[in-house]
């Protein structure tokens, strides 16, 4: 007698929730609706510097130069290019030495650029005038206030003090942060 | 004798029991006959017909200066595009419920923000409407501004966003702002190579789909 009743009460509820999920599917699909779609495309931009040897193929590893300073001036020419897509304020290298012969210590590196003309390597000279970018031992040293466009290069000659013979590698690793690009810009249109 | 003067009548009695019953089928048959002979039917139509329309539910989106129509290209930390569309319902029906919702495919640290150990912020979309057309040049709204989808990141649009005013009856127009938002965040980019997870050269292409439903059906008697 209770199994008919519970069965009657369970058939009963049954039918009430198929109808209701009938009839929810049935108004839901009785709605019409107006859409429209557009497309856009955005992208992001970069900010990307690499060190390579003068008129040297780009590649994204640090720098290595190995100099001998033998009593003078050692130089290296080397080319500090934007690869990214937003133009450069400034960026910092990271400058690690190591003796390879000789018993002197590692000496300050200059960083020197060529305003207005260019470096004859050969003679170590400048056609325009010379200007000190920044100078360290190691560590890292921060270049500000330059401008460099996408896909232009800061040419610079890298000069130590005269030492004792001594011959050194020395590794110079970029590395660049968002601060080194344009403030944030607001456009309209 | 008293015998079959009983018998006589019994049968007597069948006799006339079948005669009646037969009468009254017959006479029941013929009543029946001749009631859907003799029915009467009337009938009237109206004159002129009755015109029954439906409705429409068109919605229409125009680009205002470029809108959708252009690309946005070499986005920085913190840099914000604002774009315009008009949003028209064109339709003869009133809508409600106006929704924004995209579906993107691309670089996936634009689309959602990093989780855990990864803190990249991808691209943000708000929607402010003005009473009266944008100035798209400067952004300025000489009317009155209403935000009406928060800021979000891209990828949580996939579930659609209600306006926070929705309704639009028909002929209804929004000047609507769209504000795309790369959030400030840094990055070290090292000897020209990105960080892993890097929002730097990435591309999303984002397709803005509006919806706009109906009113809600009436019963009016007149």
């Amino acid at each position: 007698m209770l199994r008919g009743r519970w069965k009657s009460a369970i058939s009963r509820t049954l039918v009430l929730l198929l109808s209701f999920i009938w009839i929810s599917g049935s108004s839901a699909s009785a709605v019409v609706t107006g859409r429209f779609e557009g497309s856009q495309s955005i992208a992001s931009g970069a900010w990307a510097i690499v060190a390579n040897g003068r008129n040297q193929p780009v590649t994204k590893a640090p720098y290595v130069l190995v100099w001998s300073v033998t009593g003078g001036t050692a130089y290296d020419y080397l080319q500090f290019r934007n690869i990214g897509t937003i133009p450069i304020q400034g960026f910092s290298v990271t400058i690690t030495q190591v003796r390879l012969t000789g018993n002197a210590n590692p000496r300050e590196i200059f960083f020197e650029r060529c305003n207005g003309g260019s470096w004859n390597v050969v003679s170590h000279t400048c056609s325009g005038s010379i200007s000190e970018l920044g100078t360290a031992t190691s560590g890292l040293l921060t270049f500000a206030n330059l401008s460099i466009g996408v896909g232009s290069f800061l040419e610079v000659r890298a000069r130590t003090r005269p030492n004792a013979q001594s011959t050194f590698e020395t590794t110079l690793a970029t590395q660049i942060t968002r601060a080194h690009i344009r403030l944030a810009e607001i456009s309209n249109s | 004798m008293k015998m079959d003067m009983k018998m006589d009548m019994k049968k007597g009695r069948h006799r006339w029991r079948s005669f009646a019953g037969i009468a009254i089928v017959l006479s029941l048959g013929a009543m029946m006959g001749q009631g859907v002979l003799s029915s009467l039917n009337a009938t009237v139509s109206n004159v002129n017909p009755q015109n029954n329309n439906s409705g429409t539910m068109i919605l229409d989106l125009a680009n205002a200066g470029n809108g959708f129509g252009s690309a946005i290209n070499n986005l920085a930390p913190g840099d914000v595009v604002n774009r315009y569309v008009t949003l028209t319902n064109s339709g003869t029906l009133d809508g409600i419920g106006l929704s924004l919702k995209t579906a993107q495919s691309g670089t996936q640290s634009l689309i959602t923000d990093g989780t855990g150990l990864v803190t990249t912020k991808a691209l943000r979309l708000t929607i402010s409407e003005c009473d009266v057309e944008w100035n798209t040049s400067n952004g300025q709204c000489t009317g009155v501004t209403t935000t009406q989808v928060t800021s979000r990141t891209i990828g949580s649009l996939t579930t659609a966003a209600l306006f926070s005013d929705g309704s639009m009856p028909s002929a209804d127009v929004r000047y609507l702002q769209v504000k795309i938002e790369l959030p400030n965040q840094d990055e070290t980019t090292i000897n020209g190579n990105f960080p892993s997870n890097t929002v730097q050269e990435g591309s999303v292409n984002i397709t803005y789909t509006f919806d706009l439903a109906q009113r809600v059906a009436v019963t009016t008697n007149s």
